[in-house]
C-alpha cells in the first residue's frame, strides 16, 4: 500500500496536451515514465480540477485516464488565497491540494514547487 | 540515472532533492476544524465507551447505522462540500447493500431449497476423521456450572464481529474515500456471495441440528452459549426494539460463516500496512481464534469457517486482479493517446 502521490502540475499538463508546445516532447516522455509506474502500482497521479477542466471530455478520459482529479473547493480556494502573495495563485492552490491529500510528489516543468520539501520529478534536458 | 544517448536522456526522469526546503504545511494555513474534528471525535469515543459499559454493545443493525453515521458526520465536519455530497451517495450504497443483504438472508429460507442438514456435519467428519469438532470441543472444554478464561476470550471474539467490521470501515470512511471503495468493493462481493448461498444451499447450523426441539437428532446435545463469557465479564449487547421488530434473522444462514469470514477480511485488508511479520502474524490469529469461538459455541461447522474463508480470499484476489487490470488499460489508453498527439 506503500504507494508515491504524484502531482502533475499545470505546465506539465498542458505541455503533456499541447503537441505544438516546445516542452511537448520531454512532458510526453515524463508522463510516459509515469504512466509506467502507476501501470505497476507504484505511483497514484493526481491533476487539480481546475487544471484539467479546460480539456474535453474525450481527452480528460484518454490522455488524463490514469489521473485521479482533486476537486478544488471554494474552501480550498479560500485557503488558497491566505498563502504567501509571494507564490503564483495557482501555485497556492496546488500547494493547498498536496497538503490536503498528502501528496508527497510534484511532476513540474518549472521550478515553482522547488523551494518545496516535496520530491520534485522532472524531465532531463535534451544535450 | 545512466544515459545511453540523449533521447533517452530526455525521455528519463529525474528526482531533485534541493537543500533547505520548506514544508507545504508552513506556507499552507492549517484547517480550522481540524481541532474541532478531534476534540468531537474524542467526545464520541468516550459517549461510545460509555454507552457501551451501561447499555451493552450496540449490535443491532439500525444502532449501529446510527452510531457509524454520527461518526462519519463529525470525522466530515468543516469538510468542503463535495465530500459531503459523496458521503450521501455512499450512505445510500451501503444502506442499500445492507438492505439487500438483510432481505436475502432472512427471505433465503422461504425461497425452497433444500434444507442442508447432514452434508455439512459429514464434512466436518470426513476432515476430522469422524470426530464431530463442536461436540469434541464441548465435551473437552465447556462446563456448565464454570466459566473459563477461554469462554471469555471465546465470547469476547465472537461479539467483536458486530463492531470490528464496521469501525474498520467508518475509520476508513473519514481518513481515505479511495481506501473506503477498495475495502467496499471486496466486502459487498463477499456479501453478494454469502447471501447467493445463503439462498442455495441454506444450511442448519450445529446447535439447531443437535437440538431436540427442532427434530434433526444428527449430533449429541450441544450447549449455545456464545453470550456467557461476555455476560460474566459484566458486558452485554444492546439491541433495541426496532431491530426486533424487523425480523428478519435467519437461523440456517449458516453456510458460509459470516462471522469467520469477517474474521478475517478485516486483518486481510490490513495486513500490507503491517511490517514485522510477528505481528502479521499474531494478527492472523484472530481468524483461527474466532473459527475455533464458532465451533465451541455450535454455531457453525468448520467447513462454514473455511467455506468463508476461501469467498474472502476470492474476493481481494478478484478485485486485485481487476483493479491491476484496470490501471493496465487507463495506462495503455492515456499512452496511445499521447502517442497519437506527438505524431499529429
Amino acid at each position: 500500500m506503500s504507494v508515491r502521490k504524484v502531482l502533475l502540475s499545470r505546465d506539465l499538463i498542458d505541455a503533456i496536451a499541447g503537441p505544438h508546445s516546445a516542452s511537448h516532447r520531454q512532458a510526453a516522455a515524463l508522463y510516459a515514465t509515469l504512466l509506467e509506474t502507476y501501470a505497476t502500482g507504484s505511483d497514484l497521479l493526481f491533476a487539480l480540477s481546475t487544471d484539467l477542466d479546460h480539456f474535453d471530455k474525450a481527452t480528460r478520459r484518454a490522455l488524463f485516464a490514469s489521473v485521479v482529479i482533486a476537486h478544488v473547493s471554494r474552501q480550498h480556494r479560500s485557503n488558497a488565497r491566505k498563502v504567501d502573495a509571494a507564490y503564483a495563485p495557482e501555485t497556492a492552490l496546488a500547494l493547498v491540494i498536496i497538503a490536503a491529500e498528502k501528496i508527497t510528489a510534484v511532476a513540474a516543468l518549472g521550478d515553482q514547487f522547488d523551494a518545496f520539501d516535496l520530491e520534485i520529478i522532472k524531465p532531463l534536458q535534451s544535450q | 540515472m545512466p544515459e545511453t544517448n540523449a533521447d533517452s536522456a530526455a525521455l528519463a526522469a529525474e528526482s531533485l532533492s534541493a537543500p533547505a526546503r520548506l514544508a507545504v504545511t508552513s506556507v499552507v494555513p492549517s484547517d480550522r476544524w481540524r481541532f474541532a474534528r478531534r476534540i468531537s471525535i474524542g467526545l464520541y469515543v468516550v459517549g461510545y465507551v460509555w454507552w457501551f459499559v451501561a447499555n451493552g454493545l450496540i449490535i443491532d443493525r439500525i444502532s449501529v447505522a446510527i452510531s457509524v453515521g454520527l461518526f462519519i458526520a463529525i470525522g466530515h465536519l468543516g469538510r468542503p462540500l463535495r465530500r459531503w455530497a459523496w458521503l450521501i451517495f455512499d450512505v445510500l450504497c451501503y444502506c442499500v447493500m445492507w438492505l439487500a443483504y438483510e432481505q436475502t438472508r432472512g427471505g433465503a429460507d422461504r425461497a425452497g431449497f433444500p434444507l442442508q442438514v447432514e452434508a455439512p456435519r459429514n464434512i466436518d467428519r470426513f476432515l476430522f476423521f469422524g470426530a464431530d469438532p463442536s461436540v469434541w470441543m464441548q465435551r473437552h472444554f465447556y462446563e456448565a456450572q464454570s466459566i473459563h478464561w477461554y469462554d471469555n476470550v471465546a465470547s469476547a471474539t465472537y461479539f467483536s464481529h458486530f463492531i470490528f467490521p464496521v469501525i474498520a470501515l467508518a475509520a476508513l470512511w473519514v481518513i481515505s474515500h479511495r481506501q473506503w471503495a477498495r475495502f467496499m468493493k471486496r466486502f459487498a462481493t463477499l456479501l453478494f456471495v454469502a447471501c447467493t448461498m445463503f439462498v442455495l444451499l441454506p444450511t442448519v447450523p450445529p446447535w439447531m441440528a443437535a437440538d431436540p426441539k427442532h427434530d434433526y437428532d444428527i449430533l449429541p446435545h450441544l450447549a449455545r452459549h456464545t453470550g456467557r463469557g461476555f455476560s460474566s465479564m459484566g458486558l452485554k449487547g444492546f439491541v433495541n426494539k426496532w431491530n426486533t421488530a424487523l425480523d428478519w434473522g435467519n437461523a440456517i444462514a449458516a453456510m458460509p460463516s459470516l462471522h469467520a469470514s469477517f474474521a478475517l477480511f478485516v486483518p486481510a485488508f490490513f495486513l500490507p500496512l503491517i511490517k514485522p511479520k510477528w505481528l502479521k502474524a499474531l494478527v492472523l490469529t484472530f481468524p483461527l481464534i474466532m473459527a475455533a469461538s464458532l465451533v465451541y459455541f455450535g454455531e457453525h461447522y468448520v467447513i462454514d469457517a473455511l467455506v468463508g474463508w476461501a469467498i474472502v480470499g476470492a474476493s481481494f484476489l478478484f478485485w486485485g486482479w481487476f483493479e491491476r487490470r484496470q490501471r493496465r488499460v487507463r495506462a495503455a489508453r492515456a499512452l496511445a493517446t499521447l502517442s497519437l498527439g506527438s505524431s499529429a
